[in-house]
Formats: C-alpha cells, sequence, structure tokens
C-alpha cells in the first residue's frame, strides 16, 4: 500500500464531516441510524451532510430491503477514500513540520 | 496541500484525534453474533450426550454433521466484521488474526473435552462425555465474548513494535 499524498481538503475537514467520514473509512458500509447516533444528529441534519459528501462523490448511499425493512447503507466511494486518506496525511504533514 | 492551510498544529491534533476515536467505534463492534456462541455450546453439549447415551456410529454422524454446519457458518462469521447489523466492518481493519484466535480456542476446547472426560471417567462418572461436554459448553459461553473482546482491545491499541 503507498502513501497517500498530503491534500487539506475543505470539504472533509469541518468536524461534523470529518466524523462522518472517519467512521465510513473504517467499515464497507455503515446504517444510516450508527452514524446518526455516534454523531448525535437529527435524521435532517446527518441527511444534510451525507447530501453535501454524495453531490462531492465521497460517498455512495444505498437503500437494501431486508427483513421487510428499508434501510439506509452509506458507504466511502474509492473518491472519497483517496480524498479522506490525502487528508489525513495532510494533517499528519502539518504536525510534522511544527515538529520538525 | 498542508501549506496551503491555515490550521495549526493542535487542530491537526484534534482532527487526527476524531478520527482516531471514530476508527475506535467501529473497531468495538467486531464481534461473533451471540447465537454463534450459543449454537457451538448447544452442539458441544448435544455431542457429548450423543457420545454417552447413542451408538458410537450415530455420535461420528453427529460429529461430522456438527463441523459441517459450523464450517458453512464459519465462513460468514469468523472475521467478526459482520457482529453487527448497523455497519461491515473493512476487512483491513479487523484484520486476519481473528479466525485464527476463535479456531484456536475452539480447538482448545476440544482438548479440554477430551481431557475433561477422561479424567471424568477414570473417576468413574457414569456420563464422562456428557459432563465434559456441559463443562465446555459453559466455558465457550463465558470464554468467547471474552476473546472477542481481547481481539478488539489488541486492534484499537496495537502493541507497540
Amino acid at each position: 500500500m503507498t502513501a497517500a499524498e498530503a491534500r487539506f481538503d475543505e470539504l472533509i475537514h469541518p468536524a461534523t464531516r470529518l466524523s462522518i467520514v472517519a467512521l465510513l473509512a473504517s467499515a464497507d458500509w455503515i446504517d444510516f441510524a450508527f452514524v446518526r447516533d455516534r454523531l448525535g444528529l437529527s435524521d435532517s441534519a446527518l441527511s444534510k451532510q451525507f447530501a453535501t459528501l454524495e453531490a462531492a462523490g465521497y460517498i455512495a448511499v444505498d437503500r437494501p430491503v431486508s427483513n421487510r425493512r428499508r434501510r439506509v447503507h452509506v458507504r466511502l466511494t474509492a473518491a472519497g477514500r483517496a480524498a479522506f486518506d490525502s487528508h489525513v496525511a495532510a494533517l499528519r504533514a502539518v504536525i510534522a513540520t511544527s515538529e520538525g | 496541500m498542508p501549506g496551503d492551510t491555515d490550521i495549526n498544529e493542535t487542530d491537526a491534533r484534534l482532527a487526527l484525534d476524531r478520527v482516531e476515536q471514530r476508527r475506535r467505534e467501529v473497531i468495538a463492534e467486531i464481534d461473533m453474533p451471540r447465537w454463534y456462541w450459543w449454537g457451538v455450546a448447544l452442539g458441544w453439549l448435544a455431542l457429548g450426550a450423543i457420545t454417552d447415551y447413542a451408538a458410537a456410529w450415530l455420535a461420528a454422524a453427529a460429529t461430522l454433521v456438527f463441523g459441517a454446519v459450523h464450517s458453512a457458518v464459519a465462513q460468514r462469521v469468523l472475521s467478526g466484521r459482520h457482529g453487527s447489523r448497523r455497519l461491515s466492518v473493512r476487512a483491513e481493519v479487523a484484520g486476519r488474526h481473528i479466525p485464527a484466535l476463535v479456531i484456536g480456542f475452539l480447538l482448545a476446547m476440544v482438548a479440554a473435552t477430551v481431557v475433561l472426560a477422561l479424567v471424568a471417567s477414570a473417576d468413574g462418572a457414569r456420563h464422562p462425555v456428557t459432563l465434559a461436554g456441559a463443562t465446555v459448553a459453559a466455558a465457550v459461553l463465558a470464554g468467547g465474548p471474552r476473546i472477542m473482546a481481547a481481539a478488539r482491545r489488541r486492534l484499537a491499541d496495537p502493541p507497540q513494535p
């Protein structure tokens, strides 16, 4: 695995979106309700954040039906994962620069 | 580029801490389904009883069936990535050690069953394998979740080289 190029991402960096993307980065997919409960957001507030990330092509929203219940699964796209990895690399670079 | 941002070291550290905290929240969901441990424990108990009370061929057949069913189920759950219905943990986050850990635990339980049954038999127990199976079934129920908790702790805080 090659190290990601450091690139600060203004879209990801705000605390709520960074938390969302960081959760998604460790998972194949996450249920909408899990993200909502972890972040303590309302459905509408979370939907707004998802819409922003989806418009940027960073996440994809799937709606599988299991046990007759409609669920909402959210996952990071390849572009979203690359952006997140680059953003984390940029954060580490900021720290390395100030330490160096 | 990092130089193009106005964030300072403190902000960067806070952001990375937030990222790490979220990673740990996903790791906390790594688990085996509760029904898996109950299934293994009940299967163990049943195999012990069949060995004591039924014909040898039936015990052998039951063992084969148990092994086949476990093998089919284990393919889906042994990774620990699907312990929760709320998410699927990424393979590289869950790591590759959990299946080996669980299989190692079950093999140790097999050895414990054999030893306990031999000891009980030598001590004159009327149903030594049932006794050993029940003891090990309880150990599976108690120990399985603890094994997974230890695996989660190790993933969250890997030992430093």
